[in-house]
């Protein structure tokens, strides 16, 4: 059998809730036309007959008694009828008279104790099925008479036929509006996850558009506005990729062009000189250090990234930590005659990998100093914001970055000037890595700056706080 | 091993305890008692005949609807239409005697006389089974389909049985084992009374259809035929002769009649709600209330009621046994 499919799941079970809703009111007015309505037929029977036995007086059934019951006969829409035939009450009973009395042996055992009988159903003297009640007429313990009341029961049915035909067309009314609602109902339901099935099928393939209807602001609209976002996050990344590759396939190919037109230029003796030789093979040797950088750069990343080498937390004086690199960059900073200044609060306290937040200090500082023409200055300042917040900031008096360029900053491979920073020699990972450890430490970084302006690097890290 | 014996002996325990059948309380041979066999109930009342005292009462448990005394008065049988045997049992032990195997359809018994035989009226053979003192069948004489009403004249030498359904009497040659005649009677015949010295055979009955019977019909015993009817309404179903006169009781108006030996009536009482059953003893009438679960006691010569003393749950049949 084919295998249904949700929308048809769906229908299905609103089609049979219908339906079963519907037998179940009709077996509900039914039974309230049987419980209420017949019962209450019952009871107006009963105290009709009781009513009229009330002026029986004892002794043997009267002439005037069985006319004022005749007269009640008349006047009443149920049929009474007055019994005093020993026979028809069954005084018989005790032998096998073979008559079909009104009054059977087991009712008047309950005429006998009082008690009115009750019955409904097929009575062969009246040839239909009628509700019949019957009140004894007692004298002490002698069965008198009875009073026999009789509905036909097609009239109290007749209530619950006109009833059903007024149920009938009304129950198909509902249930067809109730199916064509479902019916909308369940193809808004399923259409946009047929759409994000069918989505999701081209998303296997490589194409990223999904651009699912959404219609609804409940579950299943929400779950297709997260589907597009998804299929838009999954195109950009996609593109990210790409781009990723593209770039690091290019900026390998730089050093292993050069790497080769310099050993082929050798292979082939075009080195004129033992100086010029020499030229080649330094060339040769920048380059390997570049890929090398570049290498272990994007290893790093990639380890940040993937987290597969977790920090090794301690609490570290940061101050200490930019101290320490600050020294190293000394003699560079003076032999571009940058001045170098400092300014460090040296009580911050920060739970984090040592190594890791040197590597932040040294990439930013690396940063200032390279991009800071000769003359001109970077500060370092560390300063507590709050309680829990600390605060580095680097600025540089350099070219500065346009404004529009901000957001780019930190993403792999991105260059403000690609052609004058590989000059440079950065390899364009090294402020991702930066964004990626300041992450993981919990903290932020933000950029400010300008063309001409020089740069802002500002970088937020949690603090340990002090214990009382 | 072991369980499997266990489960014999159990067995054999539970067919044992299926052979000892549970006596009643014993009933004196020097009382006099009046037994009332109360068929809704299932029991069988025994009241003291002097003042009503409950002498005993034995549950029987089983749907019996009529029974007789054997004519010694020391034996009570118990049947059923839907028994398929006959109970007896032994008054002045309480213990249950032999049954006698007859099968189902028993709708009447009347010993003779003399006390040897048995009469049977069976409602599934259609027959009077004469069964002797073993209860070994001796005759089966055809009748009607349901010889409800059996009476065996003083000497036993006739036994007239009245069909209920076919609405037939039937003369029986006991001696002779065969039918001498039969003769219609009205259907739904129930209760007699064979007068020999007046050769009559009074018959009661309830009425067929949704006609009730109001008259006693009277018939020859020589030929069955209709001597005449007597007014006793509404349906007369059981006689008593005595010095008084002719009883008659009949159960749709509650009343019981007096009539003179020529069959005049003398007097009326109301009596019982709905009594079957009626015994006469010692210038008093004993009446069994069906509804009302009494026993009217009724004086003969005043026809005012004396007593009423307490059955058991639907009193269809009295018995008297005399104490000795």
């Amino acid at each position: 059998m084919r295998r249904l499919r949700l929308g048809q799941k769906v229908w299905l079970s609103i089609s049979a809730a219908v339906i079963v809703t519907l037998a179940f009111s009709f077996g509900l007015l039914n039974y309230f036309y049987r419980a209420v309505y017949m019962k209450e037929v019952e009871q107006t029977l009963i105290a009709e007959g009781t009513s009229l036995a009330r002026d029986y007086r004892g002794g043997a059934i009267s002439e005037p008694y069985r006319r004022q019951i005749e007269w009640y006969d008349e006047k009443s829409t149920a049929t009474i009828l007055l019994i005093d035939n020993p026979r028809e009450l069954s005084a018989c009973w005790p032998f096998p008279v073979g008559y079909d009395s009104l009054v059977s042996g087991r009712d008047r055992e309950t005429l006998l104790s009082g008690q009115p009988v009750v019955k409904t159903g097929y009575e062969k003297r009246f040839g239909r099925r009628v509700m019949a009640v019957v009140v004894p007429l007692l004298d002490g313990k002698r069965l008198e008479g009875a009073i026999y009341l009789y509905l036909p029961l097609a009239d109290v049915q007749e209530a619950t036929k006109r009833a059903a035909a007024a149920f009938w067309p009304l129950a198909a009314m509902f249930a067809a509006a109730l199916l064509v609602a479902g019916r909308r109902m369940v193809r808004q339901m399923t259409e946009p996850l047929q759409a994000m099935e069918k989505a999701a099928g081209r998303m296997a393939e490589g194409r990223y558009e999904a651009a699912i209807p959404v219609r609804t602001d409940d579950e299943i609209g929400r779950l297709a506005k997260a589907f597009n976002q998804m299929a838009d996050a999954i195109a950009k990344e996609d593109e990210r990729k790409r781009e990723f590759l593209a770039n690091v396939s290019h900026e390998l190919c730089t050093p292993l062009s050069y790497m080769k037109g310099y050993s082929e230029a050798l292979l082939a003796d075009l080195a004129k000189t033992r100086e010029e030789e020499q030229a080649y093979l330094r060339l040769i040797h920048r380059e390997t250090e570049r890929m090398e950088r570049l290498v272990r750069d994007l290893l790093d990343l990639a380890r940040l990234e993937g987290q597969s080498v977790p920090l090794e937390r301690a609490p570290v004086a940061f101050a200490q930590v930019i101290e320490d690199v600050i020294a190293t960059y000394e003699p560079i900073a003076a032999q571009k005659r940058i001045k170098l200044s400092c300014d460090l609060d040296y009580d911050l306290i920060v739970n984090g990998d040592a190594d890791r937040l040197e590597q932040v200090v040294r990439n930013l500082l690396d940063n200032a100093i390279r991009y800071t023409p000769e003359g001109g200055a970077v500060t370092v300042r560390l300063s507590r914001l709050s309680e829990a917040e600390g605060e580095l900031v680097i600025q540089d008096t350099g070219k500065g970055i346009p404004k529009d360029q901000l957001p780019f900053l930190g993403q792999r491979f991105f260059r403000v000037d690609r052609a004058r920073t590989r000059k440079e020699g950065g390899t364009g990972l090294g402020l991702a890595i930066v964004k990626q450890i300041v992450a993981l430490h919990g903290g932020a970084i933000h950029f400010d700056s300008d063309l001409g302006q020089g740069t802002t690097v500002s970088v937020r890290l949690p603090l340990v706080q002090e214990e009382d | 091993m072991k369980r499997a014996s266990v489960w014999i002996l159990l067995c054999w325990l539970f067919l044992l305890s299926g052979c000892v059948k549970t006596s009643f309380p014993p009933i004196a041979d020097s009382l006099s008692v009046i037994i009332s066999l109360d068929v809704k109930a299932e029991t069988v009342t025994f009241l003291n005949t002097n003042n009503g005292e409950k002498v005993a009462r034995w549950n029987i448990n089983e749907p019996f609807q009529g029974g007789a005394l054997s004519p010694d008065g020391r034996m009570l049988l118990l049947y059923g239409r839907d028994l398929d045997r006959v109970y007896r049992y032994d008054l002045a032990t309480g213990k249950p005697l032999e049954e006698w195997k007859t099968g189902s359809g028993i709708v009447s018994a009347a010993p003779s006389p003399d006390g040897r035989m048995w009469f049977f009226g069976d409602s599934v053979h259609n027959a009077v089974r004469v069964i002797g003192r073993d209860g070994k069948e001796i005759a089966r004489l055809s009748v009607g389909r349901s010889p409800m009403t059996l009476l065996v004249n003083r000497h036993g030498m006739r036994l007239y049985a009245i069909d209920f359904q076919d609405g037939r009497a039937f003369v029986i040659d006991v001696e002779g084992r065969r039918v001498l005649h039969s003769f219609a009677v009205p259907k739904l015949a129930l209760g007699g009374l064979v007068r020999e010295r007046q050769g009559e055979l009074w018959v009661g009955g309830h009425g067929s259809g949704n006609k009730v019977e109001k008259n006693i019909h009277v018939y020859s015993l020589q030929d069955g035929r209709l001597l005449r009817t007597l007014a006793a309404p509404v349906m007369p179903v059981d006689f008593a002769e005595t010095n008084r006169g002719v009883f008659v009781l009949s159960h749709g108006s509650n009343t019981v009649y007096q009539f003179s030996p020529d069959g005049k009536k003398l007097a009326s009482a109301s009596v019982g709600a709905n009594p079957f059953a009626m015994e006469a003893a010692s210038g008093r009438l004993y009446i069994a209330s069906y509804d009302s679960d009494e026993i009217i006691v009724v004086d003969e010569a005043t026809m005012r009621p004396l007593a009423r003393w307490k059955t058991g749950d639907g009193p269809l049949q009295l018995l008297i046994r005399e104490g000795r």
